[in-house]
């Protein structure tokens, strides 16, 4: 006895007899004795077919039983069945309300509005409500989850754009670079080719600057050999000099001796002349003596004098040629020290020439290398430059790619937002929002009210709304995705009751999303959310519109 | 030089040195000899003398009077002139001190200093 | 007036003759012979104290003390050159009764020659006894005697 079989009884009018066997407490009171009877009839009959009495005792319980069941089912189970019965229409209505509630909200979550869906679950009772509203929950989430992920997706899209462009760019580049080092290689070999060149011409002059070297080395040689030998003769004639100083300071010596002792004759021969006057007539003769004397003193002092001129013009020359030779000793040594200075360097040039022509040989050979090495490389960067080529094809690929996966992101999202979520992010929400507000609204402030919606809402690009009879009442757009864009039509002069959103809307009565298409406003890819404004009772008075750019999907 | 020598004094002198110049005081006249630093401080007729240098003592000495033109030249009191040891010297008068032989100073002189000429 | 000095130098019993020619600072002093007790080479003279400028000092003259004087100041004769050998002449100086033996320090003893008393002119005093030439030279004659003690 469920419910379904008792709904399609109250719906097919039985006669009234009919309706008493097909009432489950008649039933009962017969099946209930006729049992019992039988029961009671079959216990009855004795061994070998005989009938028995009184009945046996399993016969008395069955009777018993029976009594009980009958007097149970007319006490209870049959006043049950009666109460049962006067409640079923009342039954029935409540589950035909309740089926309505029920229909009406799998038909919104089938449509996909689970905001309208919901309103209907929690009119159901308490147990299906939460069920129903836990699946609908479960579906928004699951919703929101899929909007997520477009976004995520169509992100990772455009990250994987940028870095196919980046990495295009960097191609871009390297490929240059590639061209670049190719010809500063070919530079680079024809500079190591005049290098080579120069090395095997310095080689030679090397050579020859050795040859010269070793020719420098020997007149330097001698050239030191004899300043030495002048420095030798230099040094004995100072060492001379010298020894003639000192004689002559010995013959000063002497000299001022012999001056001292012609001075003491001289005072000698003064006494002695003295003694004459004071001897008298007696020392006459003694005065010519001392005046004799005085007079070898006098000539004594001239001779000295005489010879100290010499001895000075003597020492002068002395000193002279004293001087004269240290000032040659030292000239002498410096010759000496620029001839030895020369020599080192002739030295160190002859060597520095041996250098010089091994080097410009090593030169010449690592030219050489180095021009293998070059060809290598050039080899080497054309390769590089083939595999940066099919680098790049492969990355317009990728790209290709990636716009596809922006394309399956946008679909996902268009997906997602066809469900009517009570969540911000869903654009029907949205929309119902602002045509709640826009309803309320007076006739001079629609346009603002709705311009200022759509300034408010970075993604918009345009709103409108637009009345019963396809006229664009209010219209708003983004100053900041459409600056500077020219309007491609008046919009206020066509007829919206054609457009597709238009008439979905007014039709179903509730929100409807578009699959993107050309915005007659600029041209561009757009989809448009769309929802009916209705009166208190219900009726259609217009609808709210906006159209949304591809380009600018993710910022929902 | 004249008149001949003749000793003033048998008991000798003691020879001193100022500024270079040897000078000889009888041993008699000689009334103390004191050190005063570096230098010495000798009392003769009363008076002070400063010497620099005590050259030693002898027992005599040839003294030759002052000649006229040393006098003339030279007009200190002296006592005479001598030689020893090959070097000239003055003999100190002691009645007259002479005043090259005077202390320098204040501070070099001692409680009653003498005056020039106020001891004789 | 001075009077010629042959005629005073007769007077004051002087007599013309040797004379010992010496050289003081740019002066040719003469110095007559028989006043020369002896020439010797520069004594070392030890200064006395307190002495006039002409007062060199006292030196030592065999054995005795002998005052030596500076003939260049004695005679007011220009400083001359730094003497090779210089000399001290020992001299009898002031009157005969009373001589005494000084010393006088000269730049260089030159030679005795012969003065002529005619041709020696009389100076103003002092210790120059007059100028006279020889060999075409000016000397100044020393006055000796005024040398000697308090004149």
């Amino acid at each position: 006895m469920d419910a379904e079989s008792t709904v399609r009884a109250g719906e097919r009018q039985l006669p009234e007899w009919a309706t008493r066997f097909t009432d489950n407490a008649l039933v009962g009171w017969i099946v209930i004795g006729g049992l019992t009877g039988i029961g009671f009839l079959l216990f009855i009959p004795g061994r070998e077919g005989t009938t028995s009495w009184p009945p046996p005792w399993p016969a008395w319980l069955f009777l018993a039983i029976g009594i009980a069941g009958i007097f149970l089912y007319g006490s209870k189970v049959y006043p049950f069945f009666r109460r049962l019965e006067r409640r079923l229409p009342e039954s029935q209505e409540q589950w035909q309300r309740l089926e309505g509630k029920l229909i009406s909200a799998f038909e919104e979550l089938g449509a996909g509005d689970l905001v309208r869906s919901n309103q209907h679950a929690r009119t159901l009772p308490e147990r299906l409500s939460r069920v129903l509203l836990a699946a609908s929950e479960a579906l928004s989430s699951l919703a929101q989850q899929i909007q997520d992920s477009s976004i995520e997706v169509a992100s990772t899209a455009d990250e994987v754009t940028q870095i196919a462009t980046d990495v295009a760019s960097g191609s871009s580049e390297q490929a240059a670079s590639v061209v670049e080092i190719t010809a500063a290689m070919e530079e680079l070999a024809r500079t190591a080719f005049q290098i080579a060149e120069n090395a095997t011409r310095q080689a030679g002059l090397a050579a020859r600057a050795e040859a010269s070297g070793d020719a420098g080395a020997v007149a330097v040689d001698e050239a030191v050999s004899g300043v030495e030998e002048v420095q030798k003769r230099i040094t004995a004639i100072s060492q001379r000099a010298d020894a003639l100083g000192t004689r002559s300071k010995e013959i000063y010596r002497v000299l001022e001796l012999i001056n001292e002792i012609a001075q003491e004759t001289h005072i000698l021969s003064l006494n002695a002349a003295i003694e004459a006057v004071a001897a008298g007539a007696d020392g006459r003769r003694f005065s010519v003596v001392a005046e004799e004397v005085r007079h070898l003193a006098h000539r004594s002092q001239e001779s000295v004098d005489s010879v100290r001129g010499l001895l000075d013009e003597f020492s002068s020359s002395i000193r002279a040629t004293i001087v004269a030779t240290e000032e040659g000793m030292k000239e002498a040594g410096r010759v000496l020290e620029r001839s030895r200075a020369a020599s080192a360097a002739i030295a160190e040039l002859r060597l520095a020439s041996g250098d010089t022509s091994r080097v410009s040989q090593q030169i010449s050979l690592a030219t050489q290398q180095q021009n293998a090495a070059s060809d290598e490389v050039v080899m080497t960067l054309r390769e590089v430059s083939l595999v940066v080529q099919r680098m790049t094809g492969g990355l317009k690929n990728l790209s290709t790619t990636a716009d596809r996966l922006n394309q399956l992101g946008l679909d996902i999202q268009l997906l997602a937002q066809s469900f009517h979520l009570d969540s911000p992010r869903s654009l029907k929400n949205l929309v119902e929002e602002w045509a709640k507000k826009l309803q309320k609204a007076g006739s001079s402030e629609l346009e603002a009210q709705l311009d200022e919606l759509v300034q408010g809402t970075p993604f918009i690009q345009m709103g409108y709304f637009v009345d019963t009879t396809g006229y664009t009442v209010a219209l708003a757009y983004s100053r900041s995705l459409t600056n500077g864009h020219q309007i491609a039509v008046n919009l206020r002069e066509l007829d919206m009751t054609k457009r597709p959103w238009y008439r979905t809307v007014s039709r179903e009565k509730r929100s409807a999303l578009t699959q993107p298409y050309e915005s007659l406003f600029n041209g561009e890819k757009v989809f448009t959310v769309a929802s009916p404004i209705l009166g208190r009772d219900g009726t259609f008075m217009g609808v709210v519109g906006v159209d949304i750019n591809v380009t600018g999907w993710t910022r929902i | 030089m004249s008149p001949a020598p003749s000793p003033v004094d048998q008991r000798g002198y003691l020879l001193v040195r100022r500024d270079g110049v040897l000078w000889g005081v009888s041993n008699g006249a000689v009334e103390g000899l004191t050190r005063h630093g570096a230098r010495f401080r000798l009392a003769v007729g009363g008076a002070e003398l400063g010497i620099d240098e005590v050259v030693g003592v002898v027992p005599e000495l040839a003294v030759w009077p002052l000649t006229g033109a040393l006098r003339r030249f030279w007009p200190d009191a002296a006592g005479g002139l001598a030689v020893h040891a090959e070097a000239p010297l003055v003999i100190v008068d002691p009645h007259r001190p002479p005043r090259a032989l005077r202390l320098t100073d204040a501070s070099e002189s001692s409680k009653g200093e003498v005056a020039d000429g106020e001891r004789h | 007036m001075a009077e010629p000095l042959a005629e005073s130098g007769h007077r004051r019993g002087l007599s013309a003759g040797s004379h010992l020619l010496v050289q003081a600072g740019e002066y040719v002093c003469a110095l007559p012979l028989r006043s020369v007790r002896r020439v010797l080479r520069a004594l070392t003279v030890h200064p006395l104290p307190g002495a006039t400028d002409e007062l060199k000092g006292l030196a030592e003259f065999g054995g005795e003390p002998l005052p030596v004087l500076e003939l260049a100041r004695l005679v007011g004769a220009p400083t001359g050159a730094k003497p090779a050998y210089p000399v001290t002449i020992v001299v009898w100086v002031g009157p005969q009764d009373a001589r005494e033996l000084v010393g006088l320090a000269a730049d260089a003893a030159l030679e005795v020659s012969e003065v002529q008393l005619t041709s020696v002119v009389a100076g103003n005093g002092g210790f120059i006894l007059g100028e006279a030439l020889v060999d075409g030279e000016v000397v100044r004659v020393v006055n000796l005697e005024a040398l000697g003690g308090d004149q």
